[in-house]
């Protein structure tokens, strides 16, 4: 953490420039891109400074594992924007966005060692434009993960706001404190939403709407080139839910904790 | 050597300063460990809350709903207003003792002094912006790069140093000094006439359970009776709990400075003291359709009693507080 502050600084006395902005852009990418981006940068200049962020992105090569969540809708491959799902309840559905929250995040590799990142926070994001689904981890190849689905109440309410907790980032309710855990957008026929869109923004960390859960995987997927791939099944939230009935919900409510725990339960790490 | 060469540029540190309050007060609830104070830091807090620059069109500031001479409250309208003429909802809170706020807000939906400000800025009806445009717009300004640079050793703005630099100016206004305060400590040179006197103990006959000393709050909230206005639809706390039992439940405000604090209530609907003195000695008060009942005992005042009331509650104003020159807008 020390080092990277002082990379962080002596970057910005280099080039003089924000340097966050770029840190967010590695980490939320993915740790490869680090080296490409220091190695161009220190061929781009010739100072003293660039040699030595050149020799922690050396460095940092040979740990780059990630864990991918990708959406599934059952056993198929979510393509975003594409109108062929359909639910147990019959109904039809495409899907524009998704982004959560996790966090606490606990490690072990197949020889069994454990590395445990309380306080650990993540925001993913996919959608017609984005893809950010992965997660960085020190180990080598996974036997088991677990995470929180969400934020617990505690850093909800720490103040931290910080890389993926800047409120500016566009998941955090002003009037009500809290971060929205999970927000799933898409639209269906049968939606009665404006133009049959379907929003879920789904947040609460308090009794009795807690939204929050923890989620368990025993890994069976082959880590490939370092990546290693869960699955988040949409089927197992709309199987439950009728988008006749609801289609927007907003505030934290039963409703929300409800949904989130449809949605939580689609967590798999094999495909039907 | 990194490290060697990170202290070398690093430049000035910024200076600490101790928060102060009087001994027998509890202890705040605000976490100075996470915002430890600086005179920078409160430099940093006092310009961005003089300055419009965070609102949507740079002509509203947090000052324009908060003004230091009225005890950091709005006294000209009964809602707050905010960009191109537009109203809130609510009366605009006075900003008093804020460091032992267990809550914000008239319906507390928030937990934490550091994330209040991104309400205000990010309402469409008050200053109706975003943290990524206000960002935006302090980051273009060089002598706010120098303020955040000497507050945070960070010249780029960010959402954490924004809200921390606005906590540190707005947790630093503690009103400890009014004639109240120095009657009960027993300076000599605060007198109380007799119908001050009488006051006092009306009040803690009748008002303390909700507004006990010496912060004149129970950082509660209560359904006083009022009656809704059907023209501005507010069930209050209930909005964030969901719970029936809190329709039409209000926080239960600090009355420090409650005499140049008007208009009262939580929508403004009271202009002068004596009204909301009136209303709670008003009788049969109760809200139809109200799970709750209204939380209050009938007070029966007689005339003379209202008006010791009254007196008393004029002894809570702290004028030193008020006229700070600390808390006054910035020079530039």
């Amino acid at each position: 953490m020390v080092v990277w502050v002082q990379v962080s600084f002596l970057y910005r006395m280099v080039f003089g420039q924000n340097f966050s902005s770029i840190y967010r852009f590695i980490r939320l990418k993915n740790a490869h891109r680090l080296e490409i981006f220091v190695l161009l940068q220190t061929f781009h200049s010739m100072r003293f400074f660039n040699i030595l962020i050149f020799l922690l992105g050396i460095a940092r090569i040979s740990v780059a594992q990630e864990l991918r969540i990708r959406p599934v809708f059952g056993s198929d491959t979510l393509e975003w924007g594409k109108d062929k799902y359909t639910s147990a309840k019959a109904e039809t559905m495409s899907f524009s966005s998704l982004e959560l929250y996790l966090s606490d995040f606990t490690w072990i590799d197949s020889s069994g060692k454990e590395v445990k990142e309380p306080g650990r926070v993540e925001l993913l994001e996919a959608g017609d434009e984005k893809q950010n689904l992965s997660i960085a981890h020190s180990l080598g190849s996974l036997k088991r993960v677990c995470f929180r689905f969400g934020l617990d109440s505690a850093t909800q309410v720490s103040g931290r706001m910080d890389g993926d907790l800047d409120p500016a980032l566009g998941m955090y309710w002003a009037w009500n404190t809290g971060y929205i855990q999970c927000r799933l957008e898409g639209n269906s026929v049968s939606s009665k939403g404006k133009k049959g869109k379907f929003e879920f923004h789904l947040g609460g960390y308090s009794s009795p709407w807690a939204t929050d859960q923890n989620v368990c995987l025993d890994l069976t997927n082959p880590s490939i080139n370092g990546k290693q791939d869960v699955f988040l099944d949409f089927k197992s939230m709309f199987d439950q839910v009728s988008l006749k009935k609801t289609h927007s919900v907003l505030i934290p409510c039963e409703q929300a904790r409800q949904l989130s725990h449809f949605l939580g339960s689609g967590f798999k790490s094999q495909l039907q | 050597m990194l490290i060697l060469l990170g202290f070398r540029f690093s430049g000035q540190r910024p200076i600490p300063w101790q928060f102060v309050y009087p001994k027998s007060w509890p202890k705040p609830v605000y976490d100075f460990k996470r915002n430890p104070l600086t005179e920078e830091g409160f430099e940093l807090g006092k310009n961005l809350f003089y300055d419009p620059i965070l609102s949507g069109d740079s002509s509203i500031s947090c000052a324009s709903c908060h003004l230091s001479f009225t005890g950091f409250t709005h006294v000209d309208h009964a809602v707050s207003h905010g960009i191109e003429g537009r109203t809130g909802r609510r009366n605009t809170l006075a900003l008093v003792n804020l460091a032992w706020n267990t809550s914000f807000h008239w319906d507390g939906g928030v937990l934490n002094l550091d994330q209040q400000a991104i309400n205000p800025i990010s309402h469409p009806d008050e200053m109706g912006s975003n943290l990524k445009e206000s960002l935006k717009k302090l980051s273009k300004s060089s002598r706010y790069r120098n303020l955040f640079y000497k507050a945070f050793g960070d010249s780029v703005p960010n959402t954490t140093n924004l809200l921390k630099g606005l906590a540190q100016f707005t947790v630093s206004l503690v009103a400890s000094n009014s004639r109240y305060d120095l009657f009960i400590a027993g300076d000599t040179s605060a007198h109380f006439t007799d119908q001050e006197q009488n006051g006092l103990s009306i009040f803690r006959e009748n008002c303390i359970s909700c507004h006990p000393e010496p912060l004149f709050t129970n950082y509660s909230f209560a359904n006083t009776g009022l009656k809704p206005d059907s023209l501005n639809p507010d069930s209050g706390r209930f909005e964030i709990t969901r719970k029936p039992e809190d329709v039409f439940k209000f926080r239960v405000p600090s009355l420090r400075n409650v005499a140049v604090t008007f208009p009262y209530m939580h929508d403004g609907r009271f202009r002068k003291l004596k009204e909301v003195i009136a209303h709670y000695a008003m009788k049969n008060c109760q809200i139809a359709n109200s799970v709750e009942k209204v939380q209050r005992q009938e007070l029966i005042f007689d005339d003379r009693q209202k008006k010791d009331l009254l007196a008393f509650l004029q002894t809570l104003t702290d004028t030193k507080f008020i006229r700070e020159n600390k808390f006054q807008h910035p020079v530039k």
